[in-house]
């Protein structure tokens, strides 16, 4: 006979499962390096789990995700010795990692792409990830705990930052 | 690569994390009962063990004090000390470990709190770093509290083993001490915690203060 928490346990593991892109997009934009980007999914998934149980199925379980993963994002705090080895360009993590290399072309805009948004700070970063994944500027607001107004005038300053950054 | 070539690199770097990235739900299930390796989590089990042994250590001086008071021959420091004087140091010691408890404990559970609970981003940074000023002012006034205890009862047992509290330079340096190490504590403490995560709390905390401040103004 299943148990409550087992239940539950397998409940969370569908939906995870179904939604873990996000957590994917998440880590490969707040991590250098590979060993960081391992330890920060995990420790998404681990407060995923710990809070699932506050989770009550009114909001869709991406947001509730986001929330989740970008909250430890942004909280994530490494120790100042390990970051100073971490001196790979995330193009040059992903090429490492990626068992099939992205085409030359793609690899060149993943770069661009990456390098962009890297200037940016932990906060924009979350706020233009939900922009490009197709959040609605209410829904980011909702995520940020801002207005939708200022959800905005963010959005302008990052796109004048990302610009200045792509056009040079 | 202009804003809208950005957009559509996106979409292609969906594809490449969902080809690349995507791991078995096996892999998933087993890294949610893993330890966690962040530094809040570090945080919250050194306050965790720091309250078991506190509350180990307050427990058997709470003891001691109370068989020191119901019999007066017993006084197990009794090479050093004289039964009031060893009476005086657990009553001390009891105390002191109990205003740590109670400081840890608090701490304790609001990191706990912050771990299980789900909120925005902004409360999410504001709860975060309001429990990080609380662990680090932690580890400050609990250093800060029980080295001038230990110190001082150091030096008082063997500063006045064959001799009493009098007017003399013992007996100042004896008020002296606690104090001086108190305040070296503290600002010692003070320093290695900002050194630690204050250059952190506060870029959060700039984070924090950029959204409320525009919240405000839109």
């Amino acid at each position: 006979m299943k148990t409550k928490e087992s239940t539950n346990e397998a409940e969370f593991l569908e939906q995870v499962n179904q939604s873990q892109g996000i957590i994917h997009k998440v880590c490969r934009l707040y991590c250098d390096d590979e060993e960081h980007r391992k330890d920060l999914f995990q420790e998404i998934l681990i407060n995923l789990w710990k809070s699932y149980h506050t989770y009550r199925g009114e909001a869709q379980f991406s947001s509730w995700m986001y929330r989740v993963a970008l909250n430890v994002a942004i909280q994530d705090f490494r120790k100042v010795k390990k970051r100073k080895l971490l001196v790979l360009e995330a193009y040059e993590f992903s090429e490492q990692v990626d068992p099939t290399p992205p085409a030359e072309m793609e690899s060149e805009k993943f770069r661009a792409m990456h390098q962009a948004i890297g200037q940016l700070d932990k906060l924009d970063k979350a706020i233009v990830l939900l922009h490009l994944d197709g959040h609605r500027n209410e829904e980011i607001g909702q995520i940020v705990g801002i207005t939708t107004n200022y959800v905005r005038v963010k959005m302008n300053r990052i796109k004048i930052k990302l610009s200045k950054k792509l056009k040079s | 690569m202009e804003l809208l070539e950005l957009q559509a690199t996106w979409q292609l770097f969906n594809d490449n994390v969902i080809k690349n990235d995507f791991v078995e739900p096996t892999i998933i299930g087993n890294s949610i009962h893993q330890k966690s390796k962040s530094e809040i989590s570090s945080i919250k089990r050194s306050m965790h063990y720091k309250f078991i042994i506190g509350t180990v250590t307050m427990l058997i001086g709470l003891g001691m004090t109370a068989a020191m008071y119901f019999a007066p021959d017993f006084n197990p420091l009794s090479n050093f000390l004289s039964h009031s004087e060893s009476l005086g140091f657990y009553i001390i010691i009891t105390l002191a470990l109990g205003a740590m408890i109670a400081v840890n404990h608090r701490a304790y559970k609001q990191i706990k709190q912050l771990n299980e609970s789900v909120s925005n981003l902004k409360q999410g940074l504001s709860n975060f770093t309001r429990s990080m000023r609380k662990a680090m002012n932690f580890n400050i006034y609990s250093d800060a509290l029980m080295s001038p205890v230990f110190i001082t009862w150091i030096y008082y047992t063997y500063a006045f083993k064959n001799q009493a509290i009098g007017w003399d330079v013992r007996s100042l340096v004896l008020f002296v001490l606690p104090v001086a190490i108190g305040l070296f504590s503290y600002y010692f403490q003070r320093y290695a915690q900002h050194l630690k995560f204050g250059r952190y709390v506060s870029r959060l905390e700039g984070y924090l203060q950029s959204l409320e401040e525009n919240s405000e103004k839109v």
